[in-house]
C-alpha cells in the first residue's frame, strides 16, 4: 500500500444530484441527533458513486458541510478506508483482484501480470485510453471461486489469463460479461457437475412412486 | 473507592478510575511512554508503557488499562503488576526496536536532540544496532505555519498533537492522514493552523517531528541557561521558563502551575522572543529643537528633573502602561507622592473600572482554577481566546467535561465552545439585570455561576454604567449560594494593571486634570493607543521599545524588559508572582526602578531604598498581599454588592468592540516581533479568505 | 613555461629532464582545456606494471589544476582518455576550479573576518531603535 494523497487536478465542486441529496437526507437522518457524523462513511460513498468511481476534494468538504464536521475529519477518514477512490479510475471498469492467499495460491499472480501488460503498469494508473484502472486489494470473501476480480459492485470468479483477458475485452467492447464464476458452474458447487446427490429422486420431494 | 494493588512487591492503595501507568507513578515507578499524556485523551497506540499483570496472558498497556478493569484474584490478595521484570524490558525493547524502524538516525541535526523522549528512552530501552536492512519509510515535510517546522519522517504517530488541537485548543486542524505505516500527521490541504495555543504541540511532540520554526537551528538545550519567570504578555500570568545564552533569550517555555496555566502558553507568550531584541531603546535620548538627540543618562535625568521641578505639581500626571512591574509602579508612586502629584492612573484605555469598592471590584474573583467547577459563564464583552488564550482553553475543558452553559455579550466570535448569543451591546446586558432574558435564570440556578467582564468592556461612555451592572448581575447571581465563591469577574488583558491598582496608582479624588490638559506627562511604558493624542508640552518616557510612547516622548529612559528585571506581577485573580532576571537590559539600559530612584536623586526627593530588597519591604508595607508569592488572598465579596448600587446610568446600545484588535500586536514587545507580525499577516489572509467565502 | 625557467628552476613545474624523457618514452595523447599535456609511456611499463602517464602543466605546476576527467585517465582509473571518447560534462557538473587556498580566491566560510559578506547574526546582537 501506498501513501494516499488526494489528486492533482480537482474538480471546481461537487454537489449531490438531488435524488442522492434526498437519499443523503433520510441516511443522516437514521442517526440520533448529534450523532450525524456517523453517515459520513455511507455520503462518501455515494459521493463517489456519483463521481465516476472516484471522491474528489470538493465532495469532502461538501459532505464535511453537510455533517458538520471539520474536513480534517472527513479527509482522515476518505485517506484511511482504500475503498475509497483519490484518483480517476478506468470509466469503463476498475478491476480490484483479489491478491489474498486463497487466490494467489489459485494464480492471481497471473491476473496481475495481465493487468499490467493490458491496462497500465502501475496499479491506479488509467490505460492509455482512459478506459481502465486496476489494483490489487485484500481479500473479497469469494475465496471458493478464486481467483477472482471485483468490478464496481459485481464479481468474476474462477479466471484464468485467458479468461481474464476474455472478460476485459467483453467490457471494452461495451458487452459487460455475466457476473460470477466464468466457467459456467453455479456458485461454488462442483466443476463439471455435481458428484453427489445426483439422484433427481432426491429432489421430487421424497416419495419414489 | 480504592484498591489495593501490589507494584513491583510494593503494596499501594490506589482511587478508583486511575490508570495502571498512574499507580504504578503513585508507587514511585517510572513507566516510559509516548502516546500517554495526563491532560489528553488516552490514545494508547504506541505500546511504550507496558508492564506486566499477573493473571494476564501478555503485557499490558498500562496507560489504557484502568486499576478496575483488573479482574479480582481468586483469593482476594492485591492484584500483582510489575513493571521491572525481565519479560517487560523484552516487551519494551520490542517496542522500541519497532519504533526505531523507520525513525531516521538523524538526532545531531535534529533540533529536539538533547530533551527528546525518544532519545532519552532509547538509552534505556534501545539496542545497541539494528537488525533492519530495509530502507527506511520516508514522509513529505507538512507545512503546519509559520511556528511549527516539520520532518514528518521522525514521527512516530503517538498522535499527541491531534488530541491537543482537538481537546485543549479546540481547533480542529490537525489530523491523521492515512494508516498504518503511511500514516500522516497533517491540516487539511496543509493550510497553516490558526490557533493562538498551537505551538504547544512542539512541546507535546515526543521526537523531533514537530519543532519551532523561529527558533529551528539556533542553540542547543543544554547550552542554555534556563530561568524560571512569569510571563507579561497577557494578565493570565502564566509561568514560563526562559532559555537565554550569554545575553540573548533564545526561546521561552511553559512550566507547569496547575492554578493558572497547566502547562501550556500561548504562541504570543513563547515566540515574543525575538520581539526582545529588536526596536529596543538602548540609551537615553532628549528632543532638543524638535529633534530626539542621543543623550547620557546625566543628561536625560537632568532634564527631566528640571521640568519636574519647575512646573506645578497639579500640572503633572504618570500614566504606567501594561507591562510595569508593582516594584516600579510602587517607586513612581512613591516619587509622584513626594512631589505633591496626584494626576496618577494606571488605566491607560481609560477603563472605568477602580479600586473604590475593594480588591473585589477589579480581580477575577472565581479564579482561574474555580473555571474547572463553574457551571454557567456570562461574558460581558470578552473575548477570552485572544485576551486571555490559556485561560480560554480552560473554560473550553470545562465545557466539554461538564454541562457548563456558557453566554456571551458582545461580538459573536468563534471561541471554540458553543455559547447562548445573548445581544451585542450594552443594552442586552439590562435585560439579564431585570432577568427578562432565559439565561439570566441559568445564572439563578447555577451552583458556581460566573460574570466575567472584559476591561475594554468598561472603556466607554457608558463604561461605568456597564461595570456596575455586571456587579448587579453577578450579585443577583450570587444570592443565597455558597459564600466563598464570587461570582464577579474582570478579566484584564494587561500584566501590569491589577498590580498597579493593588498600589493605588489611581487619581487621587483631588485630582482634576484630565490626561490632555495635563503639561508634563509621565509614560511608564505607556505604549496605549490613546496616547498618541497626548497634548502635554513634556512627555518623559521610561520604558523598552520605540513604541508610540517613545514616538511622543520629549525624553526616552530607556528600561528593562520583563525577562531583564525581576519585578512583581499580580495576575488577573490577584496572585502576585515574581519574575526573574535572565539576562540584562541592551546598552544603557537600566532597571525601571533604578531609574525611578536615580531620578529621585536629582529633584530632591531621594526614595529612603538603595537595593530591590529594601524596596520591596517598602512596597510590602504598603500592599502586604504582594510578599504572598504565588498565593491567591481572597478579596472581599461584598465590593460586589457596593458596586452593584454605584452607578445606575443609561446603557448604550453600541455593539462591544474587540479588547484586542490583533492577538499577535498587542504590546510593544509583540508589535517589535517579525515573528508576531508574520502571524498577524496570516491571520489577516485567513479572516479575509473566510469572509470572501460567505 | 619559457625554456630558461625550464633549465634553471625544478620547482616550478616541468623540468628539462622531463622533457627529455618525454621525448625518449611518451607518447603525446591529449590537452585539457587549461592547456595541460597528457602523456603516455609508449613501450615498456612503470613500476606499477602498467603504462606510466604524465601531465606536464600549463603554468606552476599543481595537481588540482587536473580537470575530473583526464583525473581518471591519469590515474588509470579509465583506459580511454577524455580525447578519444565523447566525455561532455553533466549538466550538473560545475566547471572544475584548481584549488584556490592561499589566493585571493580563496573561500572564505560565512562569519569569517575575511569575507566581504555581512557578519551573521551573532547571540546578543540586539537592533536598537533610533529616531527617525
Amino acid at each position: 500500500m501506498a501513501v494516499r494523497r488526494l489528486h492533482s487536478e480537482q474538480p471546481a465542486t461537487f454537489e449531490f444530484t438531488p435524488d442522492n441529496l434526498a437519499w443523503a437526507n433520510e441516511t443522516i437522518a437514521k442517526f440520533p441527533e448529534g450523532k450525524q457524523a456517523s453517515a459520513v462513511i455511507s455520503l462518501l460513498w455515494r459521493a463517489q458513486e456519483q463521481h465516476a468511481g472516484w471522491l474528489p476534494e470538493p465532495a469532502i468538504r461538501y459532505v464535511g458541510d453537510m455533517l458538520g464536521m471539520p474536513y480534517i475529519r472527513v479527509y482522515e477518514i476518505a485517506t484511511f478506508y482504500t475503498m475509497f477512490q483519490l484518483a480517476p479510475v478506468g470509466v469503463v471498469a476498475h478491476f480490484q483482484i483479489c491478491g489474498t492467499t486463497p487466490c494467489m495460491l489459485r494464480g492471481s499472480e497471473d491476473l496481475i501480470a495481465v493487468c499490467k501488460s493490458r491496462i497500465s503498469h502501475e496499479p491506479h494508473q488509467l490505460s492509455a485510453d482512459g478506459k481502465f484502472s486496476w489494483e490489487e486489494v485484500e481479500c473479497l470473501g469469494v475465496c471458493a471461486n478464486a481467483p477472482m476480480v471485483q468490478v464496481w459492485k459485481d464479481t468474476y470468479e474462477d479466471l484464468t489469463p485467458a479468461l481474464f483477458e476474455q472478460v476485459i475485452n467483453q467490457f471494452a467492447a461495451d458487452t459487460p460479461p455475466t457476473p460470477g464464476s466464468q466457467i459456467g458452474r453455479k456458485a461454488s458447487s462442483p466443476e463439471g457437475g455435481l458428484t453427489s446427490l445426483t439422484d433427481p429422486a432426491l429432489y421430487s420431494g421424497g416419495n419414489k412412486n | 473507592m480504592s484498591r489495593k494493588l501490589l507494584i513491583d512487591d510494593v503494596e499501594i492503595e490506589v482511587e478508583d478510575g486511575l490508570t495502571l501507568l498512574q499507580a504504578c507513578e503513585l508507587a514511585g515507578r517510572e513507566v516510559p511512554r509516548f502516546c500517554y499524556h495526563e491532560r489528553l485523551s488516552i490514545a494508547g497506540n504506541c505500546r511504550m508503557c507496558l508492564v506486566q499483570v499477573d493473571g494476564m496472558p501478555k503485557p499490558v498497556a498500562s496507560c489504557a488499562m484502568g486499576v478496575n478493569d483488573l479482574r479480582p484474584t481468586r483469593d482476594g490478595t492485591p492484584n500483582r503488576v510489575d513493571t521491572r521484570t525481565p519479560l517487560v524490558k523484552k516487551a519494551r525493547e520490542g517496542v522500541m526496536e519497532f519504533l526505531l524502524i523507520n525513525h531516521p538516525l538523524d538526532c545531531p541535526i535534529c533540533d529536539q536532540g538533547g530533551e527528546c523522549d525518544l532519545q532519552d528512552q532509547a538509552m534505556a530501552y534501545g539496542g545497541g544496532g539494528s537488525r533492519y536492512d530495509e530502507n527506511k519509510r520516508a514522509v513529505d515535510e507538512k507545512h503546519l505555519g509559520p511556528l511549527i517546522k516539520t520532518h514528518m519522517t521522525r514521527c512516530i504517530q503517538c498522535t499527541r498533537c491531534v488530541r491537543f488541537m482537538t481537546e485543549i485548543a479546540g481547533v480542529e486542524e490537525l489530523g491523521a492522514a492515512g494508516r498504518g505505516e503511511d500514516m500522516e500527521i497533517t491540516t487539511y490541504l496543509e493550510e497553516g493552523m490558526l490557533s493562538e495555543l498551537s505551538a504547544n504541540v512542539v512541546d507535546l511532540c515526543p521526537v523531533g517531528a514537530l519543532t519551532h520554526r523561529p527558533w529551528a537551528h539556533n542553540a542547543r538545550p543544554w547550552e542554555l541557561r534556563k530561568t524560571e519567570s512569569i510571563d507579561a504578555m497577557d494578565a493570565v500570568g502564566s509561568a514560563i521558563r526562559v532559555d537565554t545564552r550569554g545575553r540573548e533569550v533564545m526561546r521561552i517555555l511553559p512550566r507547569t502551575n496547575e492554578d493558572v496555566n497547566e502547562e501550556w502558553i500561548s504562541d504570543k507568550t513563547r515566540h515574543v522572543a525575538d520581539g526582545l531584541r529588536t526596536q529596543r531603546l538602548d540609551q537615553p535620548y532628549v528632543r532638543i529643537n524638535g529633534k530626539l538627540q542621543p543623550a547620557s543618562w546625566d543628561q536625560a535625568l537632568d532634564a527631566v528633573a528640571d521640568r519636574l521641578t519647575a512646573t506645578p505639581a497639579n500640572n503633572i500626571g504618570a500614566i504606567t502602561g501594561d507591562l510595569a512591574g508593582c516594584e516600579e509602579v510602587f517607586a513612581l508612586k512613591d516619587l509622584m507622592n513626594r512631589l505633591d502629584v496626584v494626576n496618577l492612573d494606571c488605566r491607560a484605555d481609560g477603563e472605568a473600572i477602580n479600586a473604590d469598592h475593594g480588591r473585589a471590584g477589579y480581580l477575577f474573583n472565581s479564579s482561574i482554577a474555580g473555571l474547572d467547577e463553574a457551571d454557567a459563564i456570562l461574558l460581558i464583552g470578552a473575548n477570552p481566546r485572544t485576551e486571555a488564550a490559556v485561560m480560554n482553553a480552560r473554560i473550553l475543558l470545562s465545557w466539554r467535561n461538564s454541562d457548563l452553559r456558557i453566554g456571551v455579550v458582545g461580538p459573536a466570535e468563534d471561541l471554540g465552545y458553543d455559547y447562548d448569543h445573548i445581544g451585542a451591546s450594552a443594552a442586552d446586558l439590562a435585560r439579564l439585570a431585570d432577568g427578562s432574558h432565559p439565561f439570566a435564570e441559568v445564572l439563578k440556578s447555577a451552583k458556581r455561576p460566573m460574570v466575567i467582564v472584559g476591561s475594554a468592556a468598561t472603556a466607554r461612555d457608558d463604561g461605568a454604567s456597564v461595570y456596575a451592572t455586571a456587579a448587579r448581575i453577578a450579585d443577583a447571581a450570587m444570592a443565597g449560594k455558597d459564600a466563598t465563591w464570587n461570582a464577579f469577574n474582570i478579566l484584564h488583558t494587561a500584566a501590569g494593571r491589577v498590580g498597579a491598582m493593588d498600589l493605588g496608582f489611581l487619581p487621587s479624588t483631588n485630582a482634576d486634570q484630565s490626561a490632555s490638559e495635563l503639561d508634563t506627562v509621565f509614560l511608564l511604558g505607556c505604549d496605549a493607543p490613546s496616547i498618541s493624542n497626548l497634548q502635554a508640552k513634556f512627555v518623559v518616557y521610561l520604558g523598552t521599545h520605540g513604541d508610540i510612547g517613545a514616538h511622543k516622548a520629549d525624553v526616552i529612559l530607556p528600561g528593562a524588559t520583563y525577562t531583564e528585571k525581576s519585578v512583581t506581577y499580580v495576575n488577573m485573580e490577584g496572585r502576585a508572582q515574581l519574575t526573574a532576571k535572565a539576562a540584562f537590559a541592551p546598552g544603557d539600559a537600566r532597571e525601571d526602578w533604578k531609574v525611578i530612584r536615580a531620578l529621585s536623586d536629582r529633584v530632591d526627593k531621594t526614595l529612603p531604598y538603595d537595593d530591590l530588597e529594601a524596596l520591596r519591604a517598602a512596597m510590602y508595607v504598603a500592599a502586604p498581599h504582594l510578599a504572598q508569592i504565588g498565593h491567591l488572598t481572597p478579596a472581599d465579596a461584598k465590593a460586589t454588592a457596593s458596586l452593584a448600587k454605584s452607578d445606575n446610568g443609561q446603557l448604550s446600545d453600541a455593539p462591544f468592540e474587540p479588547a484586542i484588535d490583533d492577538f499577535y500586536l498587542s504590546n510593544p514587545i509583540a508589535r517589535a516581533s517579525a515573528v508576531m507580525a508574520e502571524l498577524s499577516a496570516l491571520r489577516q489572509t485567513a479572516t479575509k479568505r473566510t469572509e470572501a467565502a460567505e | 613555461m619559457s625554456i630558461l625557467s625550464e633549465i634553471f628552476s625544478w620547482w616550478g613545474g616541468n623540468t628539462w629532464g622531463t622533457r627529455i624523457t618525454l621525448m625518449c618514452q611518451g607518447r603525446f595523447v591529449g590537452e585539457d582545456d587549461d592547456g595541460n599535456k597528457y602523456y603516455e609511456q609508449r613501450s615498456g611499463v612503470g613500476s606499477m606494471g602498467m603504462p606510466r602517464r604524465w601531465v606536464t602543466y600549463k603554468h606552476q605546476a599543481d595537481p588540482t589544476r587536473v580537470p575530473p576527467e583526464w583525473h581518471g585517465w591519469l590515474h588509470h582509473t579509465v583506459n580511454t582518455p577524455p580525447t578519444e571518447e565523447d566525455y561532455r560534462p553533466k549538466p550538473w557538473q560545475q566547471e572544475h576550479r584548481a584549488n584556490m587556498t592561499g589566493t585571493a580566491a580563496a573561500y572564505r566560510p560565512s562569519g569569517s573576518i575575511l569575507t566581504s559578506d555581512e557578519r551573521p547574526h551573532a547571540t546578543g546582537d540586539y537592533q536598537a531603535w533610533k529616531p527617525d
